[in-house]
């Protein structure tokens, strides 16, 4: 039935081959002299299967094309907007006075009091942990819609899938380095010196932070293009997924330690299958809170996390003045075995987010 | 013997059909989980290897998998089984137009796809002008190409894989968008990149310019490759296998109209009146039609439309240039075209005949490719062609 021919007498008619190509049977890389004496390029033999890719040596050759992607996010993003790049400081400020007003002046949360930086003040503690989540929660959000909007780069051409959500994080990544440079700013202004000797602890669970985010954006992005549910599914997870980090209020509300006021407030304790637990353990296992807790200790109080589990302090009045000398929790508590369990959930995430996006990304140009 | 720069070995692919499709999870929640799905093999164990410097032309009917075949080679899909190895860098244009993204202004999609091609900065930029030159699109280069025309679109992302220097170049059936003056300069493209040793693969619908531009033709059907080799031959056989398809007696597909006249037979005769299906090129030939009515209908036109295997409408005479159209037809009858020298030159040709009313534009049958028939040389015939001009030669010295 079929009249397949897989040596056709047409073979052998063709032009002799050009002295370029040395291949031998499994040979990769033969030196190529071709363009008419343009420097020679070496050319790549591609093996193309079933199988998943598994190699990251490709990732060289795209550099430049993350790099493109990575810009084209941050460009399009305040596209034909007037106040453009603006609106990326305006958000945050705008968020941040909503919290403050509703958080700090209509429910009169004490902002928590720094130690050793002093610093009592609502807006700040909010800044700390709302720009990392913010970052966090966009780069997932965002990945989503990158890689819906880019359905035509995928259908036509061939590049490692996974630039696109991850092009998305680094644009996110590099709003979120002048946000918190500008924080910095203002914190080293108002508040303490130490947040800058802390710095390179800042940068560790910055990258803590993006590696799960990545993960994240791996695993949603792909998910969400099989089942498009994902992307409504994650405004409810995020926003409540905030709520239960201690973004927006301060931690003492949760574990107990030193309001502004000087006041030392109680661990609050939950019932739980005849268990009590106290709900700073239950809010630790959110790895979340363990960056958002670090962010606070390193800007905010200008301490390393590990450092604040119980210390002796100088409570301050809310007359301003210093009480004597008391033993307590105080400030953004991380222990190290938080900050491990925080760096192993983030590679997790980050290693099965790609094992995932590898295993079915081949399925992408079929299914979007 | 020869290595290949492109080797497809055993590639199928495979594409699930989701019926009712629906991407929410309380749709696969309600199906326990699982798509209901059917497979469907748009490859079906493949093998094929392209030389260095050749030109290849994939061939095939409508959804026979040329274009899958193509995306595997480009890496876009992966096959399912089986594997396919490249030698060298690759640019595609697919279907449908390049990989675009609609938003960004023509030079962003320049500088984005060059990167896709693995082109640092540095060397697009030296290339910028000759891209932008050989599309021609002019100052349109600064604005969103969602503002493209379907010509625009194709030429910018013609001329951006071609000038990114490939030493593998896909072409998917798309140059048939551009207007005459690209296309021409698009075929001289594919000469040169041919001259300096590049391969190109196309896919294209029109036998002519496969039979023209490609030294290596592969004819896919169904999934499954039927013929790989010369051009002609591949070309032969696949449009043979067309004419055999259509000539199977259906009554149904080849045939439509609203049947109160119906052409109930076709006749080819010659001289003598003998039925044949082989005629000399510049013999008489007749056509006969035999018809029957319903019902009574006014002012039928009857023709007879003559066409080469490709597809190309050779004429169509009627008889209402005739000015043979009857006030009124009612029962049967035969009508019969005369033709006292067939201009035809050597060749297979098919016969699409029909009776319409008089504007044409309303048919009451029509039977496509309804007879074929060979014409044979006689004589000394031109050596290439449709119709014979006829006419003489002479010198004036
Ligand atoms: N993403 C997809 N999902 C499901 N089926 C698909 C998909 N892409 C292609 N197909 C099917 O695979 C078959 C082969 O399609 P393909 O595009 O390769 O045909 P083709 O030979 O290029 O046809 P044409 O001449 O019309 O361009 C078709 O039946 C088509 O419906
Ligand atoms: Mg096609």
């Amino acid at each position: 039935m079929s009249r397949a021919t897989d040596e056709s007498p047409a073979l052998q008619a063709w032009p002799a081959e050009p002295s370029s190509l040395t291949t031998g049977a499994e040979g990769r890389e033969p030196a190529g002299t071709d363009n008419g004496g343009r420097r020679s390029r070496r050319r790549r033999t591609t093996v193309h299967t079933a199988k998943p890719r598994f190699s990251f040596r490709e990732y060289g050759q795209y550099r430049e094309l993350f790099i493109n992607l990575t810009l084209r996010e941050l460009r399009s993003k305040y596209k034909r907007s007037v106040i453009g790049w603006g609106w990326s400081m305006i958000n945050p400020l705008a968020n941040m006075a909503i919290y403050t007003i509703v958080f700090s002046m209509l429910f009169r949360i004490k902002a928590p009091l720094g130690v050793p930086s002093v610093l009592n003040s609502y807006a700040l503690m909010y800044l700390c942990g709302m720009l990392p989540w913010t970052m966090w929660q966009g780069s997932i959000m965002e990945s989503m819609t990158a890689l819906l909007g880019n359905q035509n780069l995928i259908q036509k051409t061939y590049f490692p899938r996974e630039l696109i959500p991850g092009a998305t994080v680094a644009s996110k990544l590099v709003s979120h380095f002048i946000e918190m440079s500008l924080l910095m700013v203002v914190i080293v202004a108002v508040g303490d010196w130490r947040a800058l000797v802390y710095l390179p602890v800042v940068l560790v669970t910055i990258a803590l932070v993006v590696i799960a985010a990545l993960g994240m954006a791996l695993i949603f992005s792909l998910g969400n293009v099989f089942y498009r549910d994902i992307m409504h599914f994650s405004n409810i997870l995020f926003f409540i997924w905030m709520f239960l980090t201690p973004v927006t209020y301060p931690w003492y509300l949760v574990a107990g330690g030193l309001d502004g006021g000087g006041n030392f407030q109680p661990p609050r304790l939950v019932h739980l299958l005849g268990h009590t637990f106290s709900l700073g353990t239950l809010f630790k296992l959110n790895p979340m809170t363990d960056a958002v807790l670090s962010f606070q200790s390193l800007i905010y109080d200008g301490a390393l996390p590990s450092s604040q589990h119980y210390t002796a302090y100088y409570p301050i009045t809310s007359t301003g003045a210093q009480g004597p000398l008391t033993h307590g929790y105080v400030g953004a508590i991380v222990s190290w075995g938080d900050y491990a369990y925080l760096a192993a959930w983030a590679i997790a995430v980050f290693v099965v987010g790609l094992w995932l996006f590898r295993r079915y990304e081949a399925r992408l140009p079929e299914e979007l | 013997m020869a290595v290949p720069v492109v080797s497809a070995e055993h590639v199928s692919k495979k594409f699930r059909l989701y019926h009712e499709r629906n991407n929410s999870i309380k749709a696969a929640v309600m199906r326990g989980g699982r798509n209901k799905m059917d497979e469907f093999w748009a490859l079906d164990d493949v093998s094929l290897e392209v030389h260095e410097g050749s030109t290849t032309g994939l061939v095939g009917a409508n959804g026979s998998g040329k274009s899958t075949m193509l995306k595997c080679l480009a890496r876009i899909l992966r096959p399912d089984k089986g594997s396919v190895s490249t030698v060298g860098k690759m640019s595609a244009l697919l279907e449908l137009g390049a990989g675009f993204h609609p938003e960004l202004t023509g030079r962003e999609n320049v500088f984005l796809n060059g990167a896709i091609l693995g082109l640092k900065q540095k060397e697009l930029q030296d290339r910028f002008d000759d891209i932008v030159d050989f599309a021609g699109i002019g100052q349109f280069i600064d604005e969103p190409v969602k503002n493209y025309s379907s010509g625009m679109y194709v030429r910018l992302g013609f001329s951006v894989a071609i000038n990114v220097e490939p030493d593998i170049l896909l072409v998917d059936e798309v140059l048939a968008v551009g207007d005459e003056a690209f296309q021409r300069k698009c075929l001289e493209r594919f000469s040169d990149l041919k001259y300096n040793g590049k391969t190109v693969i196309i896919v294209s619908h029109s036998m002519q310019s496969v039979l023209n531009m490609c030294d290596h033709a592969i004819w896919f059907q169904r999934g499954k490759k039927m013929a790989d080799g010369d051009p002609r031959s591949v070309v032969e056989a696949y449009t043979g296998a067309i004419v055999l398809d259509e000539h199977r007696p259906t009554e149904k597909g080849d045939r439509w109209g609203s049947g109160e006249a119906r052409i109930e037979r076709v006749e080819l005769l010659d001289e003598e009146g003998r039925e044949v299906t082989r005629v000399r090129s510049g013999e008489p030939l007749r056509v006969r039609l035999s018809y029957a009515t319903s019902e009574p209908v006014a002012r039928p036109v009857f023709s007879v439309s003559v066409q080469t295997l490709q597809g190309l409408v050779v004429s169509t005479p009627t008889t209402r240039e005739a000015d043979l159209v009857p006030e009124k037809l009612d029962g049967t009858g035969r009508v019969e075209l005369s033709l006292p020298r067939l201009p035809l030159l050597p060749g297979t040709y098919d016969l699409t005949v029909s009776v319409t009313d008089f504007t044409l534009a309303h048919p009451y049958d029509v039977r496509r490719n309804v007879a074929r028939f060979d014409v044979d040389r006689k004589g000394q015939t031109e050596p290439d062609g449709i119709v014979s001009l006829g006419g003489s030669w002479g010198f004036d010295a």
